[in-house]
C-alpha cells in the first residue's frame, strides 16, 4: 500500500468525485452541513418536498416510493452515479408521556422512520449493484437515551431509524456498501433549545452535565458526514456515530 | 478538513501496523510526527521514508510498559518541539495463548503494555495539554473490547475491554481542560499481529466478517486523522467501531 498515495486527499478534497444526495430538512439545517460536506470539493445534490433553490431536486412526497424511486433514478441519469446517500428527516417532539397520543408517535414514525426507509431502500438496489455506496442516516441522540425533555414517541423513532441502518449494514456488507448512523446531541439553532443558553439546557441532560460544555454545530455534523463519506470509512459500518459533546457515551 | 499544519503529534506502536499507517496519515495532513516504538530499525525506516517526501517526522525509542521510558519521550518532545498536540496511544501487544497457556507473566506483560502504557502515556502528555489547554487524546482498543472474539486470548481482550472504560472515563476527567479523548475499536486487521496466521486461518476469519474482509491499517488511520483534528471537537470518550460489520450493536 502506498500511504502517500491513499492520504493525498487528507486536506482539502477529501470528497472529489463523490456524487452525495442529501434527503431532507430535519431538526438540524441541511443547508449548514451541505456546505461543510461540500468544502471537500463533494458533488451534493438536495433533494426536498418543500421548495428548493436551482440546483436541487425536489420531490413531490417522501411518502411516496414510486415518486422517490424516480428522482433517484433522474439524479443517478444525470450525475451518472451515487456514492453517498445522506438523509436528514428528523424532528424530534418535547413532551411528557401523558400529553403525547397515537397521533403524535404516528407523526413522528412517518417523517422520521418511513421517510428515511423508503429512499434508504429507493437507494439500496443501485449501490449493490455497483458494488459501492454509502448510506448516513442523521438521527438524534435521543435514540440512545432521552434527553431535553425528548417524548418515548421520539425516543422510539430515533432507535427504529439506528436498527434499520444496522439492518441495512448487515445485508449490504458484502457487496462493499456500508450503512451508518449520526447521532448528534445539543446542537445549535435547533428549535427544541428554544434560545436557551447551555448552562440552562445542561440541567435537562441525564446526568445535568456535559464534559464539552457548549452547544455542538451543523458544522460538526457535517464533519462527521463527511468522515462517513469518505473512503476512509471504508469499514466502518453499522456504527453510530455520537456527536454529542460526551454527554452519552456507550 | 484534516489539516494538521503545526501540530505536535506523538505516536506509539508507530513501526508497523496502524500505528505507522496512522504515522503517515498524521505526518501528510501536516502534522510533526515522533514515532516512538521499541524496534528503532523499523520506526526509522518509517520516519526516513518520510522525511524523503518532505513531511515532518523523528524516531525514538521508548518501551511504554515502563513508566521512566514513556516520561523520557514526552520530555523530550516538549523540550525540541514546545508542545503536544495529539496524543495516539497505539502501541499494544497480542499473545497468542490459550486460556490453559495463559502464565502470571503472560497475563502481566499484556496489561504493562496495553493498559498501563496507555495511562503512562496519557499521564505524562495531560500536564503539558493542561497548560495549553488544548489536546487530541486517541487510543488504540479493539473490537474485542466489546465482545468476545473466538481468536484472541483472555488477557489481550481484558485488556482492550480496559481501554474503553478507560477512554470514558478519561475524557470526562480532562474535558475542562479542552481535551478530548477518544479510541478505535479495530475489528481484525491485516497487521503484524494477524498477518502470520496462515491463509487459512485468515480466510475463514474474513467469511465471518459481514464485509467478508479483514481490515486494512489505514482504514483505522482514517478514523485517527479525523480524531487528531478540530473537525471532532465535538467528539469525547467516543469509540469509533472500524470493524467490517463484525460488532454491530
Amino acid at each position: 500500500m502506498d500511504y502517500f498515495d491513499y492520504f493525498q486527499r487528507m486536506t482539502g478534497s477529501l470528497l472529489k468525485d463523490a456524487i452525495i444526495v442529501l434527503a431532507g430538512r430535519g431538526q438540524y439545517n441541511s443547508r449548514e452541513i451541505i456546505r461543510t460536506i461540500q468544502e471537500q470539493k463533494a458533488r451534493v445534490v438536495y433533494v426536498s418536498d418543500q421548495g428548493t433553490e436551482t440546483a436541487d431536486k425536489h420531490v413531490p412526497s417522501f411518502l411516496e416510493e414510486n415518486e422517490v424511486g424516480k428522482i433517484i433514478k433522474d439524479i443517478i441519469s444525470e450525475y451518472g452515479n451515487i456514492s453517498v446517500l445522506i438523509t436528514n428527516f428528523f424532528n424530534g417532539k418535547i413532551g411528557e408521556f401523558e400529553d403525547i397520543g397515537i397521533a403524535d408517535m404516528e407523526m413522528l414514525w412517518e417523517n422520521n422512520v418511513k421517510k428515511t426507509f423508503i429512499i434508504n431502500n429507493s437507494v439500496a438496489p443501485y449501490f449493490k449493484a455497483q458494488g459501492y455506496g454509502k448510506i448516513i442516516n442523521i438521527v438524534s441522540a435521543s435514540g440512545k437515551r432521552a434527553y431535553l425533555g425528548a417524548c418515548p414517541a421520539e425516543c422510539a423513532s430515533a432507535a427504529a431509524v439506528i436498527g434499520l441502518t444496522k439492518g441495512y449494514a448487515e445485508q449490504l456488507a458484502p457487496y462493499n456498501v456500508t450503512a451508518n448512523c449520526l447521532a448528534p446531541g445539543l446542537i445549535d439553532g435547533e428549535k427544541a433549545l428554544d434560545g436557551k443558553s447551555f448552562a440552562e439546557v445542561q440541567q435537562a441532560l441525564p446526568i445535568k452535565w456535559q464534559p464539552v460544555q457548549k452547544f455542538g454545530s451543523c458544522q460538526d455534523i457535517g464533519y462527521a458526514a463527511a468522515f462517513l463519506s469518505s473512503y476512509f470509512a471504508d469499514y466502518i459500518t453499522g456504527y453510530t456515530m455520537d456527536v454529542n459533546g460526551g454527554f452519552i457515551m456507550d | 478538513m484534516f489539516d494538521l499544519s503545526g501540530k505536535i503529534a506523538i505516536v506509539t506502536g508507530g513501526s508497523s501496523g496502524i500505528g505507522e499507517a496512522s504515522a503517515y496519515g498524521l505526518a501528510i495532513a501536516g502534522a510533526t510526527v515522533i514515532i516512538g516504538a521499541r524496534n528503532t530499525e523499523r520506526t526509522e525506516k518509517v520516519a526516513s521514508a518520510l522525511k524523503e517526501k518532505g513531511y515532518s517526522c523523528e524516531a525514538c525509542q521508548v518501551d511504554v510498559a515502563v513508566s521512566a521510558s514513556v516520561e523520557a519521550l514526552i520530555e523530550n518532545t516538549v523540550k525540541k518541539y514546545g508542545r503536544i498536540d495529539i496524543l495516539f496511544s497505539n502501541a499494544g501487544i497480542l499473545l497468542d495463548q490459550t486460556l490453559d497457556q495463559i502464565t502470571d507473566a503472560d497475563w502481566e506483560h499484556t496489561m504493562a503494555v496495553n493498559v498501563s502504557g496507555a495511562f503512562y502515556c496519557c499521564r505524562s502528555v495531560l500536564q503539558y495539554m493542561k497548560k495549553q489547554h488544548y489536546g487530541k487524546i486517541i487510543i488504540t482498543s479493539s473490537v474485542g473490547g466489546k465482545m468476545s472474539h473466538p481468536t484472541a486470548g483472555l488477557h489481550y481482550i481484558s485488556s482492550k475491554g480496559a481501554l474503553l472504560a478507560f477512554t470514558r472515563h478519561f475524557a470526562n476527567q480532562v474535558s475542562q481542560y479542552g481535551i478530548t479523548v477518544n479510541a478505535i475499536a479495530p475489528g481484525t486487521t491485516m497487521t503484524p499481529m494477524i498477518q502470520h496466521r496462515s491463509d487459512e486461518i485468515k480466510k475463514a476469519i474474513a467469511q465471518k466478517i459481514p464485509m467478508l474482509r479483514l481490515g486494512n491499517p489505514q482504514e483505522l488511520a482514517g478514523a485517527v486523522v479525523y480524531l487528531a483534528s478540530d473537525c471532532s471537537n465535538y467528539i469525547t470518550g467516543e469509540i469509533i467501531d472500524v470493524n467490517g460489520g463484525l460488532y454491530i450493536a
